[in-house]
């Protein structure tokens, strides 16, 4: 059983050395200044010059947008789930299962969903309709890593800020918040991570552009997107270049992550054990 | 000096629990040692007369589950009344009835009244804020609220409505000395909780219920996670406070009862065995349950 755990974990490192390493190698060489801070000019994924600003920008506006969206949702969502009295905790288990169940679905349905709205809306494809998609697409995600961060919550710690006179909602927000500071990173950081990487639904919902977006109403380009455009170019240039989005797209998501860890510790300071 | 905000006084006055606001304002003490007047010249008095608290054929169900069958009992406003008997037999339960902490658990349902200066606590919604804040509750463990040692005993104090610095700093420091934690803690306020002792955190759990001026002290097993020198202490500390509020204290510990009790409760299987004055209750028991039990056939 022991020998078949060491395989199982030496399997999962080669896997995830080999993946940061092929990126990272291929990639990090092109990153250069120009590729960071260039939109670009005529003819970028044929070989020409310029970089990929555009995307990096466009991305961040959309999983910046869509976290906060999301949080903003889901936070009110979880509130509700953990306040009030345990009474009708068959609405909040069918909530919980629904949320588990909507983090489940696929990115491109959110897309799908999102372009048929769009179409009867007479809308196109733009940056703060790719915000309002990916955030309902995060939304569940972050639910449920909020539920369970309030979850872990022990029962006594809300009977003791209970008993000496607080209403549920400022229980929730000044005692159980703090509790689950760590938890309440994790969901942002994870919602931020997962919008980030989305690729399907940004494609139908905020289409992709080579300018930086000025305004919500026009398009917005990102990561993900950058990536697949290169990558299927037939020349072989361009495609050596995708893996340069590749490992900014990589780099940020591994930042944010420690970033987390970092701030789980610093707040978790006064975290009751 | 404000002890109570008009809003507050105002919010008791539609409360549950009979207010006393005026007691606070007219005594300049910002401590005054107790708030009823009317009892402070009399001896500890334990008459149901007296009793603030009287359960009138209560029963509690979770759901289908009858976890109170039925008790009819009243708890005195001082001194301490412990509630003893085996596990699951809805010692809990009572006590987390008293201050509608119940409210939380599943499907909970109450019959029967239970009134509280006279007031029926078990109706319509009503402020459950007030109520709970005039209930002290202290649990099995210590449960430190996530933040510094000084904010846990600020917490209850700013929910009133304190908001000035100085007046949090002095009242903190005066139920920090109550609870003898003031030395301990000096000069680590602004510290993490878990800087201190388990036994330490117990009495910061109980100087953090103090500080919101309860009337009575509901104890669930305070000190069943806690060292018999941290025990000794919190008894100690709540010998001082049934002078002049009630305790009502679960236990599981037969000679803990003993030693604090001035009276005592038995409950077996959710229903009410016997009640009595402490030194009769455990001498002389009248039902032969009673009798059993404390001779230690059954826990």
């Amino acid at each position: 059983m022991r020998t078949i755990s060491y395989i199982a974990l030496a399997l999962v490192l080669i896997l995830l050395i080999s993946l940061l390493w092929s990126i990272l190698i291929r990639g990090l060489p092109l990153l250069d200044w120009e590729m960071l801070t260039k939109i670009p000019s005529g003819g970028f994924y044929l070989g020409g010059e310029g970089g990929i600003a555009n995307a990096i920008i466009g991305s961040l506006y959309l999983a910046g947008g869509a976290t906060v969206l999301g949080f903003f949702l889901a936070f009110l969502a979880v509130l509700w789930m953990h306040g009030g009295t345990n009474r009708d905790s068959r609405a909040r288990r069918s909530f919980r299962l629904l949320a588990t169940c909507m983090s489940g679905v696929p990115t491109v349905i959110y897309g799908a969903f999102a372009f048929l709205v769009m179409q009867a809306a007479g809308v196109r494809a733009c940056l703060g309709a790719g915000i309002l998609a990916v955030g309902f697409f995060v939304t569940p995600i972050i639910v449920r890593a909020l539920d369970e961060a309030f979850l872990a919550v022990p029962n006594g710690l809300m009977e003791s800020v209970l008993g000496l006179g607080s209403n549920k909602t400022r229980g929730l927000l000044t005692v159980a918040a703090r509790q689950s500071v760590g938890g309440i990173v994790t969901a942002l950081i994870l919602g931020f991570t997962r919008a980030l990487g989305n690729s399907a639904t940004v494609l139908f919902a905020a289409g992709f552009t080579d300018s930086i977006p000025d305004s919500l109403s026009r398009p917005a380009a990102s990561l993900p997107l950058a990536v697949y455009f290169q990558l299927s170019s037939p020349i072989e240039g361009v495609r050596e270049r995708a893996f340069a989005a590749a490992a900014v797209l990589t780099v940020l998501i591994l930042i944010l992550s420690l970033t987390a860890r970092f701030l789980e510790r610093r707040l978790g300071r006064y975290m009751i054990r | 000096m404000k002890t109570l905000s008009q809003g507050t006084i105002e919010r008791s006055a539609e409360s549950l629990i009979k207010p006393r606001p005026t007691v606070r304002t007219e005594t300049a003490a910002p401590f005054a040692s107790s708030l009823e007047t009317e009892d402070a010249g009399a001896s500890p008095v334990r008459t149901s007369a007296a009793a603030p608290i009287v359960t009138d054929h209560l029963s509690v169900w979770y759901g289908r589950q009858q976890a109170v069958f039925d008790i009819s009992l009243s708890f005195p406003s001082t001194g301490i009344t412990t509630v003893i008997g085996p596990s699951g037999c809805g010692k809990s339960t009572l006590l987390r009835t008293l201050n509608r902490i119940a409210d939380e658990y599943e499907d909970v349902r109450y019959e029967g009244s239970v009134k509280i200066n006279g007031i029926e606590i078990l109706g319509r919604k009503g402020n459950l804020e007030i109520l709970r804040s005039k209930l002290g509750l202290l649990l099995q463990r210590p449960y430190p609220l996530p933040m510094s040692i000084f904010d846990n005993v600020a917490y209850g104090l700013r929910l009133q409505g304190i908001r000035a610095r100085s007046e949090l700093a002095d009242r903190v420091e005066h139920y920090l000395r109550i609870c003898h934690l003031w030395h301990e803690v000096e000069y680590k306020l602004r510290g993490p909780t878990s800087a201190l002792s388990v036994g330490q955190q117990q009495r910061l759990c109980l100087a953090r219920g103090l500080a919101v001026e309860p009337e009575m002290i509901l104890a669930d097993e305070a000190t069943s996670a806690l060292d018999p020198i941290s025990t000794k202490i919190i008894e100690e500390l709540m010998m001082e406070q049934k002078e002049r509020i009630g305790v009502i204290w679960v236990t599981h510990t037969l000679r803990q009862a003993r030693r604090i009790a001035d009276r005592a409760v038995f409950l077996y299987m959710g229903k009410l065995v016997e009640w009595g004055e402490a030194p009769d209750f455990f001498d002389s028991p009248r039902e032969v349950l009673t009798a059993e039990y404390l001779a230690g056939a059954f826990s």
